[in-house]
This record gives C-alpha cells, sequence and structure tokens, in this order.
C-alpha cells in the first residue's frame, strides 16, 4: 500500500507538471515546450539564450501564463486541502468550505463594496480581495458561533445545516443586491463565478506561501484526521481533543478558503471533488490524501482555467462555470456511480 | 463504598445526559480496578449514557475520579492511556484498512510529524489484531467487512490501546457463537479491569464479578454478582420475573 500509493503520487505529480506545460503552451499564440525550457532557464540563470525564443512568447509566457497557470493550480491545490480538512472534521464526504459559508461570504462582502462604491486608497485593488477574505471569515466564524451556541460540542451536522442555512441567506442578500443594484450586476456575478485573469506574479508567491504553511498544518495533522473519520466519540476515545482540534481545523479552512478565492473570486466543486479524487487514488490515509489532493486540486484548476480561456476564444468564460459545469456531472458519476455499484 | 485509596473509578453524584434531558441522576458508585463490572438494565435504561459518562464522553455534573484523578481535567491522550472504548455505533466515514484502522488504536502513544511506530509497536499491533482473528483480512477495507468482521477490527484496536480500563458496549453484538465464546473467555481469562454494558443477563452473571443495575438512570443496586444473582433487585430491575427466568 504504501509503495503503491508514493508511485501513485509520483505519477499524479508527472500529470501536474504535464498539465502546467500545457497551460504554459496553449493560447492564442502557442509556445512549444523547447521554447518554454529556454525562456525558462534564460529568466532562471541569466543563460543568455535568447536566440532559441520569441521574445513575444517570453513576454506572453512570464508575465501572463506562467502567474495564471500557476495561481490557478495553487488556488485549486489549497481550496483542495481545505476541502480535505472540511470533510475530515464535519465527517460528511459533501462538506466543503462552502458548507461552511467561507465562499457566500467572501462573495457578499466583495458585493457590499461594489454597490455601496467604497473606496479605501490606502488598499487600492486589495480592497474588493480583502473585504472578501473578512467578510468570508466573519460569516464562517459566525457559522461556528451559532453551531456552537446550540451544540457545545459542535457536532458536524449542526456545523454542516448551520453553514447551509447561512450560505443560503447569505446568497440570497447577493442576489437581491445584483437586482437592486442593476448597473453593478455584472460585476457581482464575475465575483461569484471566479476568474484568474490579470494575475501576478505577487499573488503567485502569497498563495505558494499559504499553500506551503496550509501542507505542513495538515501533515502534523493527519493522525487526528485519521481518527476523526470515525466519528467524534471515536476520535475522543482514541485520545484526541476533539472539540479543540475541530476548531484550529475549522479556523484554518476559513483562513485558507479566504486566502485561496480573495484575489479571483469564489471558485466552486474543486474543494468538494478533489479530495474524493484523491481518497479513490490513495485510500482514506490523510498522510497521502493531503498531498494527493492537492495537486488533483492543482490538476483541475489548471485544466478548467486552460478551458475557461480556450475553448470560445478570444472571449473567456469564468472558470467557476467551467468548474460547475465539468465538476457537477463528475461529482454525480464518481460519488453516486459508486454507490449505485455497491 | 468511598474508597478513594484503592485503585479504580470513584463516582460522586453524578448527573448526566444530552443537553437539557438528565439521563443519569445523582449516581454514586465505586468501580474497582482489575475485576469485570457489568450493567444491566432495560432497553432506554441509561447503561449506555453511564458509560459514555463514566468514560468522559458526556460532560457530566459531579466528579469521577479515575484511580484517584479528577477525569475532567485529564487531558484526552491521558484518558485514552486510562480508558479504551468499545462503542456500539461505530461507523467510518471514509474506507481506511482493517490495518490502519488498528493501527489508529496507537495514536496516544504517537509523537511527532510522521508515524513513529516503533517495532514493538508494529509486533503488538499484530498481536492484537491475532488476538481478534483478523489477520487474514488486515488488508481489507472496512466498509466491505460484515458486522462481525468489523466488530473484531474495532476490538483489535481497543487491544491496541493497550489502556488499563477497557470498557464495552455490547461487545458480542454481531458476533457468532464462536467469537462470542472467544471474547468472553478471554475477558475472563484476562483480569482487565472492564466495564461492559450488557443486553444477556445469564452471559452477565457468568462473567461479572460485580454487576451494576440500572433502571431510570439511577441505580437499583449495585454489587458482587453473588448477591445479585439472587437478589430481587433484578426483578424491578426489569419489570419482570426474571429469577423465574434464571432458574
Amino acid at each position: 500500500m504504501k509503495k503503491n500509493n508514493t508511485l501513485k503520487i509520483l505519477i499524479i505529480l508527472f500529470v501536474s507538471l504535464v498539465v502546467i506545460i500545457l497551460a504554459f503552451g496553449i493560447g492564442s499564440v502557442f509556445v512549444p515546450l523547447n521554447e518554454q525550457f529556454w525562456i525558462i532557464a534564460d529568466r532562471l540563470f541569466k543563460h543568455g539564450a535568447e536566440g532559441n525564443y520569441q521574445a513575444t512568447n517570453a513576454t506572453i509566457m512570464t508575465t501572463i501564463r506562467m502567474p495564471r497557470a500557476l495561481l490557478a493550480f495553487l488556488v485549486g491545490g489549497g481550496l483542495a486541502i481545505a476541502g480535505v480538512s472540511t470533510q475530515s472534521i464535519l465527517q460528511n464526504p459533501l462538506a466543503s468550505p462552502y458548507t461552511l459559508g467561507v465562499s457566500s461570504g467572501a462573495s457578499l462582502g466583495a458585493s457590499l463594496i461594489t454597490v455601496l462604491e467604497i473606496s479605501i486608497p490606502a488598499l487600492g485593488v486589495f480592497l474588493l480581495p480583502a473585504g472578501g477574505f473578512v467578510t468570508g471569515l466573519l460569516t464562517v466564524l459566525f457559522v461556528m458561533a451559532a453551531s456552537y451556541r446550540i451544540d457545545r460540542n459542535v457536532k458536524s451536522h449542526t456545523v454542516v445545516l448551520m453553514g447551509m442555512v447561512v450560505s443560503m441567506f447569505v446568497n440570497a442578500i447577493i442576489t437581491l443586491l445584483a437586482v437592486l443594484f442593476i448597473k453593478h450586476e455584472h460585476h457581482i456575478i464575475s465575483w461569484t463565478l471566479g476568474s484568474f485573469n490579470g494575475k501576478r506574479w505577487y499573488h503567485v508567491l502569497i498563495l505558494l506561501a499559504a499553500d506551503l504553511i496550509a501542507i505542513i498544518f495538515m501533515l502534523r495533522a493527519h493522525r487526528e484526521l485519521d481518527a476523526l473519520s470515525f466519528g467524534d466519540e471515536h476520535a475522543r476515545a482514541l485520545g484526541v481533543d476533539t472539540a479543540k482540534f475541530k476548531w484550529q481545523q475549522l479556523i484554518f479552512a476559513a483562513l485558507l478558503t479566504g486566502i485561496s478565492v480573495c484575489f479571483t473570486g469564489t471558485i466552486g466543486f474543486v474543494d468538494l471533488i478533489a479530495p474524493h479524487v484523491a481518497r479513490k487514488i490513495v485510500g482514506a490515509n490523510h498522510k497521502y490524501v493531503i498531498i494527493t489532493a492537492f495537486f488533483v486540486g492543482g490538476i483541475l484548476m489548471c485544466t478548467a482555467d486552460l478551458v475557461s480561456r480556450t475553448i470560445l476564444a478570444p472571449r473567456e468564460i469564468p472558470v467557476g462555470a467551467v468548474t460547475a459545469l465539468i465538476g457537477a456531472p463528475f461529482f454525480v458519476w464518481l460519488y453516486f456511480g459508486q454507490r449505485s455499484k455497491k | 463504598m468511598s474508597e478513594t485509596s484503592k485503585k479504580g473509578i470513584e463516582l460522586s453524584n453524578v448527573t448526566s445526559g444530552y443537553g437539557k434531558k438528565k439521563v443519569i441522576k445523582n449516581v454514586s458508585l465505586f468501580i474497582p480496578s482489575g475485576e469485570i463490572t457489568a450493567i444491566l438494565g432495560e432497553n432506554g435504561s441509561g447503561k449506555t449514557t453511564l458509560l459514555r459518562t463514566i468514560a468522559g464522553l458526556l460532560d457530566h455534573e459531579g466528579s469521577i475520579l479515575v484511580d484517584g484523578e479528577e477525569i475532567k481535567k485529564m487531558p484526552y491522550k491521558e484518558r485514552a492511556k486510562k480508558i479504551s472504548l468499545l462503542s456500539q455505533m461505530n461507523s467510518a466515514y471514509f474506507s481506511f484498512s482493517v490495518y490502519e484502522t488498528v493501527k489508529m488504536g496507537r495514536y496516544r502513544f504517537q509523537k511527532g510529524f510522521f508515524d513513529s511506530y516503533k517495532e514493538e509497536d508494529l509486533k503488538f499491533i499484530e498481536e492484537c489484531m491475532k488476538r481478534a482473528d483478523i489477520l487474514d483480512i488486515k488488508d481489507e477495507i472496512i466498509g466491505e467487512l460484515s458486522g462481525g468482521q468489523l466488530q473484531r477490527v474495532y476490538l483489535a484496536q481497543l487491544f491496541a490501546q493497550d489502556s488499563e480500563y477497557v470498557f464495552l458496549d455490547e461487545p458480542t453484538n454481531h458476533l457468532d457463537l464462536k467469537y462470542r465464546v472467544k471474547l468472553e473467555k478471554e475477558l475472563k481469562e484476562s483480569r482487565a479491569s472492564t466495564l461492559c454494558v450488557y443486553h444477556d443477563i445469564r452471559a452477565a452473571l457468568d462473567m461479572a464479578d460485580n454487576i451494576i443495575l440500572v433502571k431510570n438512570g439511577e441505580i437499583v443496586k449495585y454489587g458482587k454478582t453473588a448477591d445479585i444473582r439472587e437478589s430481587e433487585a433484578l426483578n424491578r430491575t426489569f419489570d419482570m420475573d426474571v429469577l423465574g427466568y434464571l432458574s
């Protein structure tokens, strides 16, 4: 099992590399693999290999496609890890950071800033993501506080139900805002569907740091996550302080989701699907699930972004629409298809 | 029976339940270490709630001292060192292998970033799987096992936890006759400190050193099995002629 899983993770790593190379290369201008190699080598090592590639291709690749593809990969990976955390602590395979209300809360914040035309010069372009981040966190804190008030052990179904109710309520407010402030309708819808358009290297670096911290944090907790898969009481009997651990994980999942979506807008389904795919590949042991889900999430998001910007080129479809269009039937096949076989 | 100097579990005025509903009412008793104690009572009498309360899994009023230490104040890993529990309602939400599931019993011994199973840990885990007779299915996925096999997997996990007190809630549920007899024999022979919820009155009287009779969340009678065997309290606990049935 252990050797098999190591091999499987290496294969997924290879697939990740292929997807990233494709995302670097495909677009209005095709950048072949050898050119990609020389461009990267030149940028990294000041190789002096300018003769091996076209200057315009280098500009397109390093300033537009690379940050975009890498950010998509990192956002997908981050959301997948947040999904693993949420599903494990809530012991619910249908849970995701969406269930906690993070995404809808972030959308509400962004929508409010848009319709009220709030402007804080010191924050500049970061106002919208910062607002989304704060309201996403506030929403999940509200969900957790309300769940805690009802049930001091913060049982899974309490949080899931509370999260669903709050999400629905918040989504209704967003719809209302879009209808009442019709001139901002397009902007609100765009944010709720997400996009990687126009993203820069600093976005990549922020997400890279967040994901690295997230992977380490989650790997440290892999045993507790394993134990919690058997239910709260079982985990407590094994020696896990479940209430404390669940609080830590919920805050972690909210933070990671907030950071992941705050630059791009909310993008659904990857956080729900990637953990399932990972478990199908490497089993239930979180030591393997965490790493695998990160790469699967990255692959899914990077592919979805590639599809979103190429399938109707030069027009671009919001990436959230692509993940939902592919993700919904895929999830039905993955979850219910396997169950009906049993 | 206040014997704080003696090893065992002492309950003083313990009340517990679910939310506002109090199921266990003002219970005080002392469960001695090194003996088998069975909890008997009708369905819904509070047997499982009493077991879960003593295991420190439910909020409670009053005091529960495990070998002189207040359970509320013990960190969860310390509690797991003292008490292991085989629950009646076990479920796994994700598909672990039998081996991975049993290994989790060693959680309280684990430290550091990755697994830190020593050679003796792995040998012990294998021994526990042998005791539960599940060595041949160790690579199978637990979601694909029968109820009886799954019960034996959780028993092996309980053995792997290697705690001082073993709490069992209907341990013979799903087990066929062969494994039921094997488990009862093993519990008797091991002389482990065991607290066990039982439906089968005969089996409990045959196996246990002490019996707690529970009705409506209160203790009807608690004492040595020899005294309970012929006590009229059995009839009161079950609202029927238990003594006649047993004879």
